[in-house]
């Protein structure tokens, strides 16, 4: 059998090297700002969604009369239903200008995003459900799972990231005018 | 995974092989071994062991705890590769490094992803509260009660691929991206052919400083996730078969459950998770006791309140010990 050192000695440098990997910021994390300049938040081109109920809405249908649109993207996860329920409780009563969207991007059809949000609860709950399948939404906010965007009146983009603990949503819908 | 990943899992294995190298002699009973494939037995001096893990998921459990269903048309699936070494370092005393290899396949109905990556990598040290081994055939005195009981200390580095690196996609995760610090009690007793184990463990997340997600940076904020408790009860029969080793069945119940994590340090509303499941392992003990081979089931029932903010899911578990004198 081998010794021990020799044992160890594979296991730090086999370590030093993942370190190498896209795990270094784990390993050794950083709290330094390094964002970029901020995104251009000019004008979105035209976006077109399809709800639930199969009914093709653009971003201006959507954003009529309202202050501004929360994209929410779920995959009908814990993650999501979390975050879901905390925006239910904090956000859709206190700001009933916006428009709080539940985007599916898993689903296929809008018959599929239906059948999901009404199995998971989320269905008649406030949000606006919509399906992402063959629009690329997802794709044009570099979202996954839990991204929140926020788009103004104007369709400019506000937020786009996580929605964590809702405090940055919360942040950005009170600068609304 | 990059070729820095696939070199570095490449390295641990090669490091496993080469450290089990030599002879192989009768294992003693127990007082090790039965609960977990990387603890070593009695006077035995290492133990290797390799397992493969397959995760399906079959829905989730909110808030509430109330199990909810997929989307329809999903197939959501993990496994791990994983490869553990564990040696002794005193009479007491032994330590251990388990490294898995994670397969994510996610398909849904409009979208599929696969993706491949180290995991996190766990270290564990236990001490032996006890001097010998304590199985025993029948019970004559109050010593034959004594259990085997056992002290340990865990650590999960966060090698694998979390949303605060290079992971562009929740598809992608296959670590937490936290350093966890366990404190573990482990206690065994078996009077042949029947035995019993309890262990729980209690684990502390290191807060850390957060200034990406999912590959884009944001405005930096620090993170922890809450303490982390599991503990499990099971029963065991073990069947001899001369001539050809032992066959021992265990069923366990087990219970996990993890307080909320905070940001900035205010809770986040639910993220507190639980899990509760029933398991059933067979194992094969070879006639020398060198090779343990195992095949596990792990279910969490698709029942209101086993679980909250978790998917349910089966774990099937293939693995094989080799313990070394």
């Amino acid at each position: 059998m081998c010794s021990g050192n020799k044992f160890a000695a594979a296991l730090v440098l086999a370590l030093a090297l993942a370190g190498c990997g896209p795990m270094a910021d784990d390993l050794n994390p950083s709290g330094s700002d390094v964002r970029g300049a901020p995104a251009p938040t000019a004008a979105a081109a035209p976006l077109t969604f399809m709800t639930a109920d199969g009914a093709a809405m653009t971003l201006d249908e959507l954003l009529a009369g309202r202050k501004a649109a929360v994209l929410y993207f779920t995959m009908w996860c814990p993650v999501c239903d979390g975050h879901q329920s905390n925006m239910q409780a904090r956000f859709l009563a206190a700001w009933p200008q916006v428009a709080f969207v539940l985007l599916d991007y898993v689903s296929a059809t809008p018959a599929q995003a239906r059948q999901a949000a009404q199995e998971s609860g989320w269905l008649n709950a406030g949000f606006t459900v919509a399906v992402d399948a063959g629009i690329g939404m997802r794709e044009r906010f570099g979202a996954t799972m839990g991204t929140t965007v926020v788009l103004d009146a104007a369709g400019n983009t506000l937020m786009a990231e996580d929605f964590k603990d809702g405090e940055r949503l919360r942040q950005t819908l009170e600068t609304l005018p | 995974m990059n070729f820095a990943r696939w070199f570095a899992a490449v390295l641990i294995a090669a490091a496993l092989i080469l450290c089990t190298r030599g002879d192989a002699r009768a294992a003693s009973c127990c007082g090790g071994g039965a609960a977990s494939p990387l603890v070593i037995p009695k006077f035995a001096a290492a133990v290797a062991a390799a397992s493969i893990d397959l995760e399906t998921y079959d829905g989730y459990w909110n808030g509430a705890g109330a199990h909810v269903a997929d989307p329809p048309g999903s197939a959501l699936s993990q496994a791990r590769l994983s490869v553990g070494y564990a040696r002794r370092l005193g009479d007491n005393w032994q330590a251990g490094l388990l490294a898995p290899v994670v397969m994510n396949d996610n398909r849904y109905a409009n979208e599929s992803s696969s993706s491949q990556g180290i995991g996190d990598v766990t270290a564990n040290v236990w001490y032996e509260a006890f001097d010998n081994i304590t199985c025993v055939y029948q019970v004559e005195s109050w010593r034959d009660l004594v259990p085997a009981v056992y002290l340990g200390g865990g650590l999960v580095i966060p090698t694998g691929v979390s949303p605060f690196d290079g992971a562009a996609s929740s598809y992608d995760i296959t670590g937490r991206g936290f350093y966890r610090l366990d404190a573990a009690l482990l206690v065994e007793k078996t009077v042949f052919p029947w035995s019993v184990g309890f262990s729980y463990s209690y684990g502390i997340h290191r807060e850390r400083p957060v200034n990406r997600e999912y590959g884009d940076y944001v405005a930096p904020y620090t993170k922890r996730l809450g303490d982390r408790r599991s503990w499990s009860l099971s029963g065991g029969y073990t069947h001899y078969a001369p001539g050809m080793g032992d066959l021992t069945a265990t069923v366990a119940y087990s219970d996990l459950a993890e307080g909320a994590a905070t940001i900035d340090g205010a809770a986040v509303p639910s993220s507190s998770v639980a899990r509760r499941a029933v398991g059933v392992t067979l194992a094969w003990t070879s006639l020398d006791g060198a090779w343990v081979a195992r095949f596990g089931f792990n279910r969490a029932p698709r029942l209101d309140g086993w679980g909250e903010n978790f998917p349910s899911t089966d774990i099937y578990s293939l693995g094989v010990s080799h313990v070394l004198w």
